[in-house]
């Protein structure tokens, strides 16, 4: 091998991905450094990575003492796991009649997913508050969930999967003896697992880190959700003990990244999905 | 009283005609194939039989009894599609038994979880998983009852498509192009396997296909469809040496069967190639005919010997047998003709020969494509 | 001629084929109705209905609070285009947006084909991009407030190492829309990566190979010859995202700015947010979601335009 072999154009390609992925990667790298630091070493040495004194876990205990950490996580998983369950149950069905049943008013149904898909929750959430407001719902799981019940990316996302779903299939089915809603059941769904699978990291994903609506219609911690709830303890903190609010942080983000790094093909797929809502 | 019957079956998509009055029965143990060009009708047909579609006009009948109205599940009517579909997500053993647990156990009993709890399971699941490995043994793949439709072969996903429709011992068994989906061993083995399960069971069965020779090989009757309509319901024996129509005789055989344009003479000779090669044919002197002539009812003779003047353009060895393709005066596309290889050994293209016809070998069809009967005393006599 | 004469022998036959027809289309009209009459109602009551009142409330001087309010035309509209704040915001958005879609489209490009070409640590350096878009949003938000900490964060550290004195990067009104594009650059790269990289697989390998073969030699030329034609539905669509996305900015603004300084980092889903859910003046925030909602439809009007006509090539 000659020495220019060296700066061939593999190597420089894999330089620049090497430079970049280490740009990329500084917030994390930082977040944990700093989540281990003590303050003092916070505010004289922010250059170096490892720490003299390892503060870790008293910035963790921090975290977790002073903002219910646990409340928060569990307030997540209510809310996303809620949505999740109304929007698979509604959507299936309804795809399911869209694709594969005659049914007069699926032209103007798929008018109406078209035009769902180009209207955001932004758009929408000044009535919805209004109208929670009025039946004095603010403030619980239901307002921060029930908005989110409905999801015409999934039934537009399951109608593009059950259109490719055979015909004879259903054919097979019916002759079988099933009724529709146990073809919807036994067949349809235990078959569209990997559009489930794409659309629960995609609803769980957009949900989890969403802070727009929780920051509407929840005013205490006891209902929060986590970015919601960081926003809480940062203010509480006075921002200014980095330490801890590092270790806040890492505890928050780390459910999801560490559901990515074990699932990635899926969370990509699942994630991507997004894009598909254009 | 036939086991099964489609009466006067008519459907349309608005103006657009699929079936026209279209009748097909079978008997008691009965193998009827309905075979045809794709876009016929014929699959159209066999979901009407299933109930899965509907005709505007027509009846369906099952051992007297009429079931026009009923729906697909009540019916009693099993189902081997194309595709198989089969259910990705269950075993081949649980495939098989669908049809049995959606009739026999009750929906409480068939709950997830809860149906375990329910009275009477237990033993009527026994009894479909006897039922189930009966089935399956019958048909060889009781090895296969553990695995999921995605880690089996073509064969074997046939097979237990088979064996679903056949577990619940239907009134009729419908069949739509079972073994297309097969390669070409496989599907002339399993023709022959199909044939020997429809004699055990002794089932009706109705069966799609747009293979002619798998038509002709397996059915007791075929009903040849063409643009909606059954052109001839025979033998295949009936079908293929008495077609009633045109088409009928242009759709079976392979090589295609020499169909060469002619008008009638006096006495209603029909002459090809200026001699005449069949009479008898009713009607007026001056009509019109199609005159057909299958390829293996056509000798070849050495030049000046009695028969039609030919040249031989092209030569195409089959290994048993040799297609010889000749051109002689008024055959637009030559004649094709069907010969032992011992007997062509010396020919080649632009070799002269003559066609010997048999008067008996000659089909007549007149303009609308039926059949042209041919008077009682038409001479069987080759004009040299 | 030849169905009257069917139906004149078989009239009973006729009637029962076309009975048993009507009423199985029935059946299975009915059972689609219900199956679909959950997610049918959904959409009324939690799409329709709202965007329907938003337009109303738009067009009223409704506050949460007072129960009472009137109709008072156009006046939001009229009193919008008179109002700093909203032109702030509307000129804001407008700057983040054309600071953030170029910059993450074309890094997304660039990754997508440093990634596509190079074997060495696919996985690893696709991981790496995407990871900000699964990060809590918010948390990251924090971090880069560390890191962007005009005194005790690490780049402004860095920067006084090389001699440069670093600029307050959130703190000023003149860098804190540079520093939310940043953030924002830094968390949607990796989701056009992946979308790009989709594109890339889906271009037939033939075509570089033919290319060749005509005589595009570098890696440019093939670029310009086969790649960017071939990815021009891809990059369409990733544009249109991001330029949505972009529009849509508000967590950052919200946990590190909160608009300011001084209105600097006002941008359009915030002023909404402060004047609906804030101050509560539910019928003038409506106004202004009609003018977002307006631009969203504008841009996926155009998005399709521009897809049919220029970028399709079958």
């Amino acid at each position: 091998m000659r020495n220019t072999a060296f700066f061939s154009m593999r190597n420089l390609r894999l330089a620049m991905l090497s430079a970049g992925a280490l740009v990329f990667l500084a917030p994390y790298i930082w977040m944990i450094s700093t989540a281990a630091k003590s303050r003092e070493e916070i505010f004289s040495s922010s250059l170096t990575l490892l720490p003299q004194h390892w503060a870790l876990w008293e910035n963790l205990a921090k975290a977790l003492t002073r903002v219910p950490m646990g409340q928060l996580l569990w307030n997540g998983l209510v809310v996303c796991g809620l949505i999740f369950f109304f929007q698979v149950v509604i959507a299936i069905p309804c795809a399911y009649a869209m694709a594969k049943l005659k049914f007069r008013a699926a032209r103007t149904m798929m008018t109406l997913v078209m035009l769902g898909l180009l209207i955001p929750i932004h758009a929408t959430a000044l009535p919805i508050y209004v109208a929670l407001n009025k039946a004095g719902m603010l403030n619980s799981y239901f307002a921060l969930s029930a908005p989110f019940f409905i999801s015409v990316f999934g039934i537009f996302l399951f109608l593009q999967f059950f259109r490719a779903m055979p015909d004879d299939l259903i054919a097979a089915a019916r002759l079988d003896g099933m009724s529709e809603l146990a073809i919807v059941n036994r067949v349809i769904v235990p078959n569209a697992w990997p559009a489930v699978t794409a659309f629960a990291i995609f609803s769980v994903v957009a949900h989890w880190n969403d802070l727009f609506w929780p920051l509407i219609v929840i005013t205490g911690s006891e209902r929060a959700t986590p970015p919601l709830g960081l926003l809480f303890f940062r203010a509480a903190e006075a921002g200014d003990d980095y330490g801890a609010l590092m270790a806040a942080t890492l505890i928050i983000t780390l459910p999801l990244v560490a559901a990515f790094l074990l699932a990635q093909r899926r969370f990509i797929e699942g994630i991507t999905l997004t894009g598909l809502k254009g | 009283m036939s086991a099964f019957a489609l009466r006067n079956i008519s459907k349309s998509y608005g103006t657009n005609s699929i079936l026209n009055d279209v009748s097909i029965e079978a008997e008691d143990g009965e193998f009827i194939a309905l075979v045809g060009p794709s876009g016929c009708g014929k699959s159209t047909l066999l979901r009407i039989a299933a109930g899965l579609d509907h005709g505007d006009a027509g009846s369906i009948w099952m051992g007297g009894r009429e079931i026009t109205a009923e729906h697909p599940a009540d019916r009693n009517v099993a189902m081997v599609f194309q595709s198989y579909a089969l259910y990705p997500h269950l075993t081949a053993e649980q495939n098989i038994a669908v049809p049995l647990a959606m009739r026999t156990l009750s929906t409480l009993q068939r709950m997830p979880l809860l149906g375990r709890f329910v009275a009477g399971r237990s033993t009527a699941q026994a009894a479909i998983k006897q039922q189930v490995l009966a089935t399956a043994t019958s048909l060889k793949i009781d090895h296969l009852l553990d695995r999921k439709p995605g880690q089996m072969s073509g064969g074997q996903r046939q097979r237990v498509a088979l064996a679903r429709a056949l577990v619940r011992q239907p009134g009729v068994f419908l069949m739509d192009e079972p073994l297309s989906n097969l390669d070409a061993n496989l599907r002339v083995h399993t023709r022959a396997e199909i044939v020997d399960l429809h004699r055990r069971t002794g089932v009706p069965t109705i069966y799609v296909t747009h293979d002619q020779s798998e038509a002709l090989s397996m059915a007791d009757r075929v009903a040849v469809m063409m643009g909606g309509k059954v052109l001839q319901f025979a033998s295949p024996a009936d079908i293929y040496d008495d077609p009633r129509h045109v088409e009928v005789a242009k759709f079976v055989g392979s090589p295609r069967i020499n169909i060469i344009d002619a008008v009638t003479a006096d006495n209603g000779a029909v002459f090809f190639s200026g001699k005449a090669v069949v009479d008898g044919v009713t009607g007026p002197a001056g009509t019109p005919v199609q005159l057909g002539i299958r390829p293996e009812r056509i000798r070849l003779r050495p030049q000046g010997a009695k028969g039609i003047a030919a040249i031989v353009t092209r030569l195409e060895f089959l290994g048993s047998e040799v297609l010889v393709t000749t051109q002689a005066d008024g055959a637009g596309d030559g004649i094709v003709i069907k010969a032992a290889p011992a007997d062509v050994s010396h020919l080649g293209a632009g070799s002269p020969v003559a066609l010997q016809i048999d008067a008996d070998a000659c089909l007549v069809f007149g303009q609308d494509g039926l059949r042209v009967p041919l008077r009682a005393t038409a001479r069987i006599a080759v004009d040299a | 001629m030849h169905e009257t004469a069917i139906a004149n022998l078989l009239p009973a036959d006729r009637t029962t084929a076309r009975q048993a027809a009507i009423r199985a289309a029935k059946r299975e009209e009915r059972v689609a109705w219900q199956l679909a009459a959950p997610a049918i109602l959904l959409i009324i009551v939690l799409i329709l209905l709202p965007t329907l009142a938003v337009f109303v409330f738009s067009l009223t001087n409704y506050e949460l609070g007072y129960d009472d309010f009137q109709f008072i035309g156009l006046d939001n509209y009229i009193e919008l285009f008179g109002d700093r704040t909203f032109l702030i915001s509307l000129k804001n958005t407008a700057v983040y947006t054309a600071i953030v879609t170029p910059f993450s489209v074309f890094i997304g490009l660039g990754v997508a084909l440093l990634i596509e070409s190079e074997t060495r640590g696919r996985a690893f350096f696709r991981t790496v991009y995407f990871l900000p878009v699964a990060s809590l949003l918010v948390a990251m938000a924090t971090v880069f407030q560390y890191l962007l900490h005009p005194t005790i964060g690490p780049v402004n550290a860095m920067l006084s190492m090389l001699g440069i004195a670093g600029p307050n990067w959130l703190g000023s009104s003149s860098t804190v829309l540079t520093s939310l594009a940043i953030i924002g650059i830094w968390q949607s790269v990796g989701f056009n990566m992946v979308l790009f990289l989709a594109g890339l697989t889906a271009i037939p390998r033939e075509l570089y190979a033919a290319a060749e073969v005509d005589g595009a030699k570098g890696s440019w030329e093939r670029f310009r010859l086969v790649t960017w034609p071939m990815l021009g539905p891809t990059t369409l669509f990733v544009t249109t995202i991001s330029v949505i996305n972009a529009v849509k900015v508000f967590e950052t603004v919200k946990t590190l700015t909160e608009g300011g300084p001084n209105k600097a980092s006002e941008v359009l889903l915030w002023t909404i947010y402060q004047e609906g859910f804030v101050y509560l003046r539910v019928g003038y925030a409506s106004a202004m979601t009609v003018i977002f909602l307006a631009f969203l439809i504008v841009l996926m009007l155009v998005q399709y335009r521009v897809l049919d006509r220029r970028v399709h090539y079958t």
